[in-house]
């Protein structure tokens, strides 16, 4: 009995990870294949056309992955701020319409993005903000902010004031116990909060499109009319790049992070 | 004055009223603990033992009164500032850091750094025979070495009070031993003025100078422990420390008369009980009393007797063999009968 739940255990494992690796291995091989025609096994030829419009220079994918990966980063690092502050003002703080703002924090996530879009690029035409990199910024940020501020709320009710508190009578000010004890001790909540952050942000078109109005471009926006045109090649190409960078990122992030936190519980990514 | 934490010092307390929410915890707490006293705290959960700590270490603000060390009133201090360290009952060690970090912390957090901090954390480690432990993880430590990392770190803060919040509560027998060994030890070395929040009556007896009992947010008696467990003021206190044998009664001109007994005792006349522990009662031959029930409990017997409907409680040496139906007689030792007004 044992041993057949064992064997089921590492069956579902196989399986899991195979239906993550065989469809990234798939886009790895049409990246660089010319013509895959069904029903062949193998692709009939190679081609670096994929390869030579990322890098060939006259796309410009390359310094547009450099600015939307800069992007993405400065949401996640907003996410995380504004997540820790909203965090600490629901769990520590008692004020008069609470339970509103706490259910307020979580409405991007209900209301389809497409909805809200429309009303804020008006708002955002009246404000100068769109078009704008700044524009971009601050919708990614609606965004992903839900989730943000959801992980590091229950994890800053989880640690509460104790640590603190004991800080505090130690002889810590409080900007000591915010660098040694409040953060470290939030940071895998950080990391989590700030990934998925950046990866919200950086899958982000339609809304991209709309603020940005193809004045601000990130890389989904090179991909997507790829994808649409069925130029698997090319498509291909750009979401390894995509799939690439990202945990590139998430592993620079957590290497990052844990070297301020030497004694953390083992990383997420890495 | 500019007040500088960094040495033991006197602790007042004056008038302190604290409430949470509605209600009200401290109601008109006055306390002096001298420079190195070790004073305890006592009181049945909920009395307010825990948030007078509290308050001392500037965690939460009276609405009322005001706290002095060494003469300067520390009331709008910060509790960075003031030096009143708490060592909590549930320890609150910082788990982003190992046993030296955490030792090491207050000493960084006082601009001590290099050789003369590694030195210093090696010495309190030494202190609580925990040498050897630098480096482990907080999670790999076990209950009493967490509680000896708590008090070494407690104490590495310098403190001007130690605060200590039930710190022994959650260990075993044998291990409390040790750790009320290890904390009179450190308290001789260093000589910081200690309060221990306590609920065990034994535990506030062998340790303090001097015992505040505490009930309903007050300070009902505040003395040395021989005053508190022999003069207890009353019956509350006394309860506190075991109780016993209540035998009401009135004291007119120097005799003390109830059904049960009497006495001549140097009181002023009124009512009062005479309290008569365990202990204080000798069975001799007769058959006025009855033994209603026996328990065993090792180095002695726990007995009840009764007569006419009034009941007493007697601890006998475990050599006295009586049984449920005996009959005898009770002699009252004068000499420890304690009298509350």
């Amino acid at each position: 009995m044992n041993r057949g739940k064992k064997i089921v255990l590492k069956m579902f494992v196989y399986f899991s990870v195979l239906s993550v690796l065989i469809p990234i291995m798939v886009i790895a091989i049409w990246s660089v294949s010319g013509r895959w025609a069904w029903p062949q096994l193998f692709p009939d030829s190679f081609s670096l056309r994929g390869i030579n419009e990322l890098f060939g220079g006259y796309s410009g994918a390359v310094q547009v992955l450099g600015s939307s990966i800069a992007i993405s980063l400065i949401v996640a690092l907003l996410a995380v701020i504004i997540g820790v502050m909203t965090a600490r003002a629901l769990v520590f703080y008692d004020f008069r319409g609470k339970s509103l703002v706490s259910f307020g924090v979580i409405l991007p996530i209900i209301i389809p993005s497409t909805v809200f879009a429309m009303g804020i690029h008006v708002l955002f035409i009246k404000m100068g903000l769109s078009d704008t990199v700044l524009g971009v910024i601050i919708v990614h940020l609606i965004c992903s902010l839900p989730y943000a501020i959801k992980i590091i709320t229950d994890m800053t009710a989880v640690i509460g004031k104790k640590l603190e508190e004991q800080a505090s009578v130690l002889g810590a000010t409080p900007g000591q116990i915010l660098k040694d004890i409040t953060i470290p001790c939030l940071l895998p909540g950080l990391i989590s909060s700030a990934s998925l952050a950046y990866i919200i942000s950086f899958g982000q078109y339609f809304i991209t499109l709309i603020i940005g109005g193809g004045s601000v471009k990130t890389f989904s926006m090179l991909m997507v009319p790829y994808l649409q045109s069925g130029d698997r090649t090319v498509a291909s190409a750009y979401s390894m790049v995509f799939i690439c960078s990202t945990l590139i990122i998430f592993i620079v992030l957590e290497k990052t992070a844990n070297k301020f936190n030497k004694n953390g519980n083992g990383g997420f990514f890495a | 004055m500019k007040f500088k934490r960094g040495s033991s010092s006197e602790l007042v307390l004056k008038n302190i009223f604290v409430s949470l929410g509605d209600q009200l915890i401290l109601d008109d707490v006055n306390l002096v603990v001298k420079k190195g006293e070790l004073v305890s705290l006592l009181g049945p959960s909920g009395c307010g033992k825990t948030t007078m700590l509290k308050t001392i270490s500037g965690l939460l603000q009276p609405d009322r009164g005001d706290i002095f060390m060494d003469d300067v009133n520390v009331t709008q201090e910060t509790s960075c500032k003031r030096g009143a360290v708490i060592v909590f009952q549930d320890l609150r060690l910082f788990p982003n850091m190992t046993v030296e970090e955490n030792v090491a912390y207050p000493l960084k957090l006082q601009g001590i750094d290099g050789k003369k901090r590694r030195d210093k954390v090696q010495k309190l480690l030494e202190n609580v025979q925990l040498d050897g432990y630098e480096k482990r993880s907080i999670y790999e430590i076990s209950g009493g070495q967490v509680q000896r990392v708590a008090l070494a770190r407690a104490v590495a803060a310098n403190p001007n009070i130690l605060l200590l919040d039930e710190p022994f509560s959650s260990l075993d027998g044998n291990l409390r031993e040790d750790m009320r060994e290890l904390l009179l030890n450190l308290h001789r070395t260093f000589d910081i003025t200690t309060v221990l929040v306590t609920h065990d009556q034994q535990e506030a007896l062998m340790m303090s100078d001097r015992i505040a009992v505490m009930g309903n947010g007050q300070i009902i008696q505040y003395d040395s422990p021989a005053v508190i467990y022999n003069q207890p003021a009353n019956k509350e206190v006394a309860d506190y420390f075991g109780g016993g044998n209540y035998i009401t009664g009135r004291v007119k001109q120097g005799v003390f008369r109830s059904e049960q007994l009497t006495f001549p005792v140097a009181k002023a006349d009124g009512l009062y009980q005479a309290l008569f522990r365990p202990s204080a009662l000798k069975p001799i031959s007769g058959a006025n009393y009855s033994v209603q029930y026996v328990r065993y409990l090792g180095e002695s017997w726990q007995i009840e007797v009764e007569r006419l409907g009034s009941r007493l409680l007697l601890s006998l040496p475990s050599d006295y063999y009586l049984k449920p139906g005996d009959l005898l007689d009770i002699e009252f030792d004068l000499e420890k009968v304690v009298m509350i007004a």
